[in-house]
């Protein structure tokens, strides 16, 4: 009960800032890696330039099963994976999807998801309308190593 | 002992509570200044000696511990790895994140720096025995290369050479969404070992390519 009591608390705490200003959602050109072992995953930025909080509840493509918001967590030398419901998108900054940290991850990606090839995404928000935008096939490596290194990327 | 799969009912609720966790902690700090992004490493600085590998403090050893090879023989680790140097990663295919990268920037640099695996064996320990299959262990490393040495076993026997390394051991970590099992914590880093099964750096997570061309013909010319 104090638990559940304290969770409540947090969630109140959060809607509290942001939620009444006005999103503004700006996603940039997206990535996705050459499928290995049934599984892709896509590099992505989304920036709320907005005064509003909004939040990523879901991605739709024709060119997979589904895709899946993940995030990678290190901590012990250990890796381990949690999947979430939703990925907050706070007003005034930028969530990037990167190897390593918060990605996309496609769900057995169709036969034409290979090298070089182009397929569309559509991200839907909480409160923003849907956005869509494509995506562009990279060897894993390239994609990976990019990410890292351009904070901006 | 309980198998951590044998208990996976009960472990559920926890993970599912955990995630919530996260999902309100991730929405508590977005009123902060502080950015929501993860960062991951930006490659590894170069140590004094100019090697990006981490120097291990403890001394570790090859594990003694018996897995399969993808043909179905018998692999006794500490006799199979000793007389060449050897990097040694535990992972599992269906990772999408950390093994692929890792496995893909060491096969990369080996070829442009020139490395034979003739002069360093790299070795894939599978920490999901139900799911991988020897074929798709060998499926999934023809992705980097066929040189590579994929290994299985009993979950135990992993666990055990898990723990000769003092690594954390395999944790199923919920329901995988996609339906074919669970996904799995693993160790993040490669270890190596020099000729003499002596562990002695180790890579994390964030190592690049670059960084696998600077170490990799010093662990064949410094460690054989």
């Amino acid at each position: 009960m104090a638990v559940s009591a304290s969770l409540v608390g947090l969630a109140l705490l959060a809607g509290a800032c942001g939620a009444a200003g006005t999103p503004e959602l700006e996603v940039n050109a997206a990535q996705a890696a050459v499928p290995l072992a049934g599984s892709s995953q896509i590099v992505l930025a989304i920036t709320n330039r907005g005064d509003g909080d909004d939040a990523l509840v879901a991605v739709d493509t024709d060119a997979a099963v589904g895709i899946e918001l993940h995030e990678t967590r290190i901590a012990d030398d250990r890796a381990t994976m949690v999947s979430l419901e939703e990925v907050p998108l706070p007003a005034g900054e930028t969530v990037r999807f990167r190897p390593g940290g918060l990605h996309l991850m496609m769900i057995a990606p169709d036969d034409e998801v290979v090298l070089g090839a182009t397929f569309e995404l559509t991200l839907r928000f909480d409160r923003s309308e849907p956005i869509t935008t494509t995506a562009e096939v990279r060897d894993l490596l390239d994609l990976a190593e990019d990410a890292l290194d351009d904070p901006d990327a | 002992m309980s198998s951590p799969r044998s208990d996976r009912s009960t472990q559920r609720p926890p993970v599912r509570t955990l995630a919530l966790l996260l999902v309100a902690g991730l929405l508590a700090v977005a009123c902060g200044p502080a950015s929501a992004t993860a960062i991951a490493a930006q490659g590894l600085e170069p140590g004094p000696d100019g090697w990006r590998g981490i120097p291990l403090e403890r001394e570790r050893t090859v594990p003694e511990a018996t897995l399969l090879d993808t043909q179905g023989d018998a692999v006794a680790l500490h006799e199979a790895f000793t007389g060449t140097p050897t990097l040694l990663f535990f992972g599992y295919t269906s990772c999408p994140d950390i093994c692929p990268i890792h496995l893909a920037a060491i096969a990369s640099a080996m070829g442009t720096a020139g490395v034979s695996f003739d002069d360093l064996d790299v070795v894939f320990v599978s920490v999901d025995p139900d799911r991988d299959t020897p074929e798709r262990i060998d499926d999934y490393l023809a992705n980097f290369s066929r040189r590579i040495v994929g290994l299985h076993g009993d979950l135990a026997v992993v666990e055990d050479a898990l723990a000769q390394l003092d690594l954390p051991g395999p944790v199923v970590e919920g329901a995988d969404p996609r339906g074919e099992g669970d996904l799995i914590g693993h160790p993040a880093q490669v270890i190596g070992f020099d000729a003499d099964g002596q562990a002695l750096r180790t890579w994390p997570f964030g190592a690049r390519r670059s960084d696998w061309i600077a170490d990799l013909p010093r662990i064949v010319e410094e460690w054989s």
